[in-house]
């Protein structure tokens, strides 16, 4: 899938020099690589310091990613051995499984328990970031808003996207991008006065 | 803009692609559309998270690193499509096993057994879910002969919706 | 969706271990006895129950819901984690709503006696290429089952340990592993009721489909089958045989697709064979679906996709020895 080929490319570039290739892949990743710790660390800053970590480490070690599994995979695992070695260097237990099982699964804790754990500002940031992503959403053109869901939610292709909706692929890319940045516009405001600095 | 768009959806040409990833180096406007446009597509999934120093502390850090330079990468960008296996390639079926076999971990992605080198030196690439339509239609068609299905009903078409594009969630 | 709820590698595929006696492998007849035990359950039980689907490092949460009565079979797969997918079988008619998306794709299954039953005759083949025996029983979602392991001979199937409810049968947990007993997927319930307080009206759709806000896909719209289709597997793997063949269309589109089935009673591999007019993107090579491996490969015009719950090694050795005899 097309996702997978851009990291390739992205890798492949920071293998080759460029820590800016780098950077988009911590951009791209940051909120996911975030919630898979947050399931092991409770505090939201160390969440933070593990998260540097694990994108450091995984800086370091990009000699050997040869591009046998995709690059999230191979970042899962490092994010949770940081994630496990921290927690014994702290002292605590890290969990323990020898064998999956149902139960362990309900042990998990569902995403929505994240936000008791943020800083009020945080939470109300968002909180504010999925309304304001919603209300765009609903107030978007019909074939607008099918164009970004079926790529976002249902993860298709712009070639089935276009079968689907029956037109040409560029109009395709061409929703997808408006969806976009329609709904980025929306979001600017609301990230400009939470940002300190831009990268 | 709408480049970045396509190309984060990896639906660019190669080289289109690569002209990109330097636009992107060069200009932070655009660096900047490359994040917020992540940031939507997690909070339609309810993703959100919030915008922690995070990426900028990152970069930071990024900065005082040594530069990491990996030898030629194996594969080429160019060969990052899958590549078929040639019929000569197919009577190592019990090799492909063995390669296989030499990934040691219990529980592992599927997507880490890959065949980085197939006897007879050509490439297949284990890639995550096609998400092609018509391949969704196949796997539907295929699971209602599947000896599976007679044993748990249609709990068994869970393999067919579940995961599919796991690299977005 | 992606939860990764393993934190540490299983270290026993199938439950064994240095040090565990191995039981007496099962007569045959009581394994395909207890086997086919567990799909006349799945047929005839009502039940309703939340499980847990697990492949690599994702995890899907669905319920299920089954109703039978004398009009039918009805059953509802909805998840409850990521997208939004409810699967609902209408007796002969399976559908599948993305409902975040808008989009239904429907499939007519082939008329049968009953939805698909373990065939006898592929069951009597069973023991030549798994050895079977019982395993321990456990408590899985409050209720006491049994477990019946198939380890395979060979490399050419996946390895199956199934959890059947002690009274009825029904299947509360399946477990697939590889040659390095590494589990390729599991489903396991973790809350079920069955027998009673289970209505048609459960298994109805959560919501309404009103078109054209729904974007319709209707594959198998033309259905032969048991035709000659001029194709073969040269080449399959011991203990796999064809128990399909047929021609089906898709909605709008007027050239069949051929579709055969191998199975070796416990695995099924589905061949399909179109022109490669009919599709506008080609993904040649091996990819995946979950468990399921595909392998994709063109020969002159016609592209060819194998697909199936068996190592990759298994779909592409029948993909590769796919070739057509005429007619």
């Amino acid at each position: 899938m097309g996702d997978r080929e851009v990291d390739q490319q992205l890798v492949e570039r920071a293998q080759r020099g460029d820590k800016h290739a780098f950077e988009l892949l911590v951009s791209k990743y940051q909120r996911k690589l975030g919630r898979l710790l947050s399931r092991f660390i409770r505090d939201p800053a160390e969440v933070e310091d593990v998260a540097q970590e694990a994108f450091i480490k995984a800086y370091r070690a990009l000699p050997s990613f040869r591009g046998d599994s995709a690059f999230y995979t191979w970042l899962y695992r490092i994010g949770i051995n940081t994630a496990k070695n921290y927690l014994v260097a702290m002292g605590r237990r890290a969990p323990t499984t020898t064998e999956f099982d149902s139960e362990e699964a309900e042990n998990f804790e569902d995403g929505d328990q994240l936000r008791d754990l943020n800083t009020p500002e945080a939470e109300l940031m968002t909180r504010q970031i999925a309304a304001t992503v919603n209300q765009t959403m609903e107030e978007l053109p019909e074939e607008l808003r099918t164009a970004i869901t079926l790529r976002e939610i249902e993860g298709m292709s712009y070639e089935d996207i276009a079968n689907v909706m029956n037109c040409p692929i560029g109009t395709v890319r061409s929703r997808i991008f408006r969806a976009r940045e329609t709904i980025a516009d929306r979001l600017r405001p609301l990230l400009d006065t939470s940002k300190d600095k831009r990268w | 803009m709408e480049r970045i768009s396509a190309f984060m959806d990896g639906e660019l040409e190669d080289h289109d692609a690569a002209a990109q990833v330097r636009r992107l180096k060069e200009d932070p406007e655009l660096r900047a559309a490359w994040e917020t446009y992540h940031l939507v597509g997690d909070a339609m999934r309810g993703e959100a998270g919030y915008p922690s120093g995070l990426a900028a502390r990152i970069s930071a850090k990024l900065a005082a690193e040594p530069t990491v330079l990996a030898p030629s990468p194996r594969m080429h960008s160019r060969n990052v499509r899958r590549v078929a296996l040639s019929a000569a390639a197919s009577i190592g079926g019990v090799a492909l096993v063995a390669w296989l076999a030499l990934f040691d971990n219990p529980f592992v992605p599927q997507q880490n057994l890959a065949v980085n080198q197939a006897p007879m030196g050509t490439q297949t690439q284990l890639a995550a879910t096609p998400a092609n339509g018509s391949v969704n239609d196949y796997l539907l068609a295929h699971q209602q002969f599947s000896p599976s299905t007679a044993m748990q009903g249609v709990a068994s078409y869970v393999r067919t919706v579940s995961g599919q594009n796991p690299e977005q969630r | 969706m992606a939860r990764p709820a393993l934190l540490f590698p299983a270290l026993f595929g199938l439950g064994f271990g240095a040090g565990v006696a191995l039981a007496d492998p099962l007569q045959e007849s009581e394994a395909l006895a207890m086997l086919q035990k567990i799909a006349d359950a799945a047929r005839q039980l009502n039940y309703a129950g939340t499980f847990v689907y697990q492949h690599g490092d994702q995890v899907q949460t669905s319920r299920i819901v089954h109703f039978a009565d004398a009009s039918g079979e009805y059953e509802k797969l909805e998840t409850l984690d990521g997208p939004r997918r409810e699967i609902i079988r209408n007796n002969d008619e399976v559908t599948c709503y993305y409902l975040d998306a808008k989009i239904m794709r429907s499939e007519k299954r082939v008329a049968r006696r009953s939805f698909p039953a373990l065939l006898p005759d592929q069951l009597s083949a069973l023991t030549t290429y798994y050895q079977i025996r019982k395993g321990d029983s456990e408590r899985i979602a409050g209720f006491d089952s049994q477990a019946l392991v198939l380890e395979p001979r060979d490399g050419m199937r996946y390895g199956h340990k199934f959890w059947a409810e002690a009274n009825s049968g029904l299947l509360l947990k399946a477990r697939m592993v590889n040659e390095r007993h590494n589990v390729v997927e599991q489903f396991s319930f973790t809350q079920l009721a069955i027998g009673s307080g289970i209505s048609r009206e459960m298994v109805k759709p959560s919501f309404s489909v009103s078109f054209p806000e729904w974007r319709v896909d209707r594959f198998a719209h033309n259905l032969t089958s048991n035709v000659e289709s001029g194709w073969a597997v040269k080449n399959f793997p011991a203990g796999f045989r064809k128990i399909m063949e047929m021609r089906r269309s898709k909605l709008g589109n007027s050239i069949p697709v051929t579709h055969m089935v191998y199975s070796d009673g416990l695995a099924a591999v589905s061949v399909f064979i179109e022109p490669m007019a009919n599709r506008t993107r080609i993904n040649e090579g091996l990819s995946h679906q979950g468990a399921i491996n595909i392998y994709t490969r063109t020969i002159n015009d016609q592209v060819v996709t194998v697909l199936g719950e068996a190592p990759a090694s298994t779909v592409m050795q029948i993909a590769n020895s796919v070739s057509f005899h005429g007619k």
